[in-house]
């Protein structure tokens, strides 16, 4: 049973990372059908500009987290202006094409830059540590990225259910035609869109730097799959669905590493694959209720 | 009788043309060019099974990888020489496979044959999902076939990847298969089953209408796709002598995608061109990317830049001439017709 | 009193990329009148109305509100001038509630009490709609769904509704209903372009009429004359 509780209290920690991946995605994924593969780059970049502020220009962490959130925003306002408006209502396959060649573009070109190898984040002493609860641990860690998790994921929900802009995005997502004949600017809406699901990247970017002491080039590419799955699996563009959705897949692929034998470890990333099959089979519109017709 | 013969003379004719050329061609291009030749070819193989899914039948498959895998793998694993199956990487596969060495045809055939059985089952579950979910469960394929292969080291030797495959790869068993199954893809736009599947990619519900079984027919296709994709797939491997389970990734499926978008989905013609322009591409980056010396300037490596400018070229395709190069239509030869 | 009409097509022809579907187009609207659009099926009634508001595209002609020109304007900006639209089909945003599709009409005020005060206006037309406050769009009936719509197209406060196909689908009371609650709207001050293939709701209820057939208008008058003309029979009927 202890054991049970610990993997599930690991998995608290990238479990809210993947959540903020999520919603982030599922709102551009609603808002304009964009299946954006290139969001692992934003989130990647997010965290590259933290560690270049903190690890190698020495400068306090809270800059570190506002060079993350600029980065990122910088660089997903810039894929969105060069890779994604210009294709506007292609349809969603031309879309997903031009975020792969988005991703694999910026992805390489950071390779280039600065190769593949991990780098070094340092995170201030006071965030590291443990608490313990008996056997099981607690790291101090997960709790501050979980809370952080938690009130951001309460202000958009805030946002998605009580405020203008929210029923703007979500009656966008469903029929934008209609939205338009009621006022709404939806360009400006969609890049406010963007813009927040930038900012979600990179607090993500940062946040996860923060928790594995380290970022890579190519860190984006499996946390992005996490979040387009948990998007699916929480209904498209239902920003609460997603966050819940990626806790859902932490804690299970936490508790399925648990159970699996030693060197089978590695299969890991499966478990996230069986649940969008048996979703997508079982309940195909997500386990909350989609924002898209 | 007179016609028969025409027909006759006419296929006596292509072929000897084939044997001239290639014949030929093979005496002429060594080394870099050879190589360079040979990835052309595997490019089409590529390029044109992969156009018949994604093209054809319009569901966009980017889980070619995963039947890319199965198909090398199972190939590789008869290919290799047995004193090094037992002795040097030490798998657990069955005994049969183990003690036996084979030439290459049988390989091929067997291991395509896994790739269709790959595909096949890749198709059924996935069937069912709408447009891009479709392609979300391709993708989720690849992922799944490369974590199998990286972490079953009993079976793939994991990471390590496999080596010794024998240089069976030539110009002929390329450009023959190559050839071939331009070939086989062109008469089959212009029969009934080339003309179903197009159709299906158009219209579905219409299709259906018409009396067409889509099951049966996405299978067929898939089918076909998968046992041809697989044939490149070995054939590369062959080539470049080794196999790791990042050898069909989303880079390279990728890079496939690139070519038949580039060339037009629905033209078969225009995967050629499209295979054509992404290897030039890639192989003329290739010695940039290592860094060379430039006048006395030593200009530094890119690595990725074949990918990176790839990427750049795919996504202004899809801006300013989504429809390709070629459209759907094909370079037309009628001129030839005329000549009697 | 001004003489401007509220809102005039000026032989507008437009449609979908290649495919004109309405013709030389003219109709005139004054403020506070009830014009409707006779026709029957895929005349190019709901192209008027579709291009009115930008979302098809305009080849030639006109279009002024109020004296402006508002061909080819943004459609969020002719929202902004204050014309409303309750679409064909009903047009609900079925994942959001009832009151949220009513918010959503009120997109453009800017003062919560105006919104509450609407919002409390659209329950007393439509008192159902109070009832089903929380409940998915998607989940209400057709005629619920229409009244919906209709309330949502109230919220913003609007110097014109354009109606499209109001009655479609629903049942006789309802259509008095849906007649009754439009005379009612439009003797507040709110001008209205109705688009019915219910022929007789439509007369019954507007002042001035324009039959269009074929993407042309054919035949045009007030209301009281058009149902004494036999032709209006026939032409309907595709007769002639």
């Amino acid at each position: 049973m202890n054991y049970f509780i610990q993997q599930i209290l690991n998995a608290l920690g990238w479990g809210s990372i993947i959540a903020l991946l999520a919603a982030g995605y599922t709102m551009t994924f609603g808002i304009i059908g964009l299946v954006n593969f290139a969001y692992g780059e934003v989130f990647m970049i997010g965290a590259f500009a933290a560690y270049f502020a903190v690890t190698v220009f020495n400068l306090p962490f809270w800059v570190g987290i506002l060079a993350g959130i600029i980065g990122a925003l910088v660089i997903g306002l810039a894929i969105e202006r060069i890779a994604f408006k210009p294709v506007r209502g292609s349809g969603m396959i031309t879309l997903f094409i031009t975020s792969l060649g988005a991703s694999i573009i910026v992805k390489n070109l950071t390779l280039m830059l600065f190769d593949g190898s991990l780098k070094n984040f340092q995170v201030p002493k006071i965030y590291s540590g443990v608490y313990l609860l008996g056997d099981i641990i607690i790291f101090k860690k997960n709790i501050i990225i979980f809370s952080i998790t938690i009130i951001l994921g309460i202000m958009l929900v805030y946002l998605v259910k009580n405020t203008k802009l929210g029923i703007a995005m979500r009656g966008i997502s469903y029929d934008s035609k209609i939205s338009e004949t009621l006022g709404v600017n939806t360009e400006r809406t969609i890049i406010i869109t963007f813009i927040i699901a930038s900012l979600l990247g990179g607090i993500a970017g940062t946040l996860w730097g923060m928790l594995y002491g380290s970022v890579k080039a190519d860190m984006g590419a499996i946390p992005v799959v996490d979040a387009f799955i948990a998007s699916v699996i929480g209904g498209v563009g239902n920003v609460f669905g997603a966050m819940v959705s990626g806790y859902i897949l932490a804690i299970g692929t936490g508790i399925f590493i648990a159970y699996l034998p030693q060197e089978l470890v590695g299969l890991k990333p499966l478990f996230v694959w069986i649940l969008f099959f048996i979703i997508l089979i079982f309940k195909p519109s997500g386990l909350f209720r989609a924002n898209i017709k | 009788m007179k016609l028969e013969k025409k027909i006759v003379e006419k296929y006596i004719l292509m072929i000897g043309l084939f044997f001239l050329t290639f014949y030929s061609l093979e005496k002429l291009l060594i080394g870099f060019s050879l190589t360079l030749f040979l990835l052309f070819g595997i490019n089409i193989i590529l390029a044109v099974s992969l156009n018949i899914i994604n093209g054809w039948i319009g569901f966009f498959s980017i889980g070619h990888g995963g039947i890319m895998l199965v198909g090398a793998y199972m190939a590789a694993f008869l290919t290799i020489p047995t004193s090094f199956k037992q002795g040097v990487i030490n798998l657990h596969l069955p005994a049969f496979i183990l003690n036996t060495q084979l030439p290459f045809l049988p390989a091929i055939l067997i291991g395509s044959i896994f790739g269709v059985v790959a595909g096949v089952i890749l198709v059924l579950p996935a069937i069912r999902l709408k447009g891009f979910y479709f392609c979300a469960g391709t993708l989720g394929f690849n992922i799944i076939m490369s974590t199998l292969a990286e972490n079953l080291p009993k079976i793939t030797n994991g990471p390590m990847g496999l080596r010794h495959l024998p240089s069976y790869t030539n110009i002929w068993w390329v450009w023959g298969i190559a050839v071939f199954l331009v070939y086989i893809t062109l008469m089959l736009k212009k029969s009934y089953i080339g003309r179903a599947f197009i159709s299906i990619g158009k219209d579905p519900c219409l299709a259906e209408h018409m009396g067409i079984n889509l099951l049966k027919y996405k299978i067929y296709a898939f089918g076909l796709s998968a046992f041809f994709t697989s044939i490149g797939a070995i054939l590369w491997i062959h080539l470049i002598l080794n196999l790791f389970p990042t050898a069909f990734d989303l880079t390279f499926v990728f890079s496939v995608v690139t070519m038949i978008v580039i060339g037009g989905m629905g033209s078969i013609s225009g995967s050629i061109i499209g295979a054509a322009i992404v290897t030039l591409f890639t192989e003329i980056l290739a010695p940039i990317e290592e860094g060379f010396n430039f006048f006395g300037f030593q200009v530094p490596q890119a690595l990725g830049l074949t990918t990176i400018l790839l990427g750049a070229l795919l996504i202004l395709v899809l801006i300013k001439r989504p429809e390709g190069i070629m459209g759907e239509r094909e370079i037309s030869f009628k001129f030839l017709k005329r000549i009697k | 009193m001004s003489t401007i009409p509220l809102l005039e097509l000026n032989d507008v022809v437009a449609g979908y990329g290649k495919i004109d579907i309405i013709n030389k187009i003219s109709i005139r609207i004054n403020r506070g009148g009830i014009v409707t659009l006779l026709g029957s099926n895929a005349v190019g009634k709901s192209t008027i109305l579709k291009t009115i508001l930008s979302q098809t595209s305009l080849k030639s002609g006109e279009i002024k509100y109020n004296g402006i020109d508002i061909s080819n304007l943004a459609t969020y900006k002719i929202a902004r001038m204050g014309i409303s639209v309750v679409p064909e089909g009903r047009g609900i945003f079925a994942n959001l509630t009832t009151k949220e599709n009513l918010l959503a009409g009120a997109y453009l005020l800017k003062s919560k009490q105006e919104i509450e005060k609407n919002l409390n206006r659209v329950y007393s037309i439509f008192p159902i709609l109070k009832d089903r406050v929380n409940q998915l769009a998607e989940s209400l009936s057709g005629g619920e769904q229409e009244m919906l719509v209709i309330g949502r197209a109230l919220m913003s406060k609007p110097n014109l509704i354009l109606l499209d196909e109001p009655s479609l689908g629903l049942a006789p009371k309802l259509v008095e209903l849906v007649g009754k609650i439009i005379k009612e709207i439009n003797n507040e001050g709110i001008s209205i372009l109705l688009v019915e293939q219910n022929a007789k709701l439509a007369l019954d209820i507007s002042d001035y009429g324009y039959l269009i057939r074929k993407g042309e208008v054919v035949l045009e008058g007030n209301c009281k004359d058009l149902v004494k003309n036999e032709k209006i029979k026939e032409i309907y009927l595709g007769i002639i």
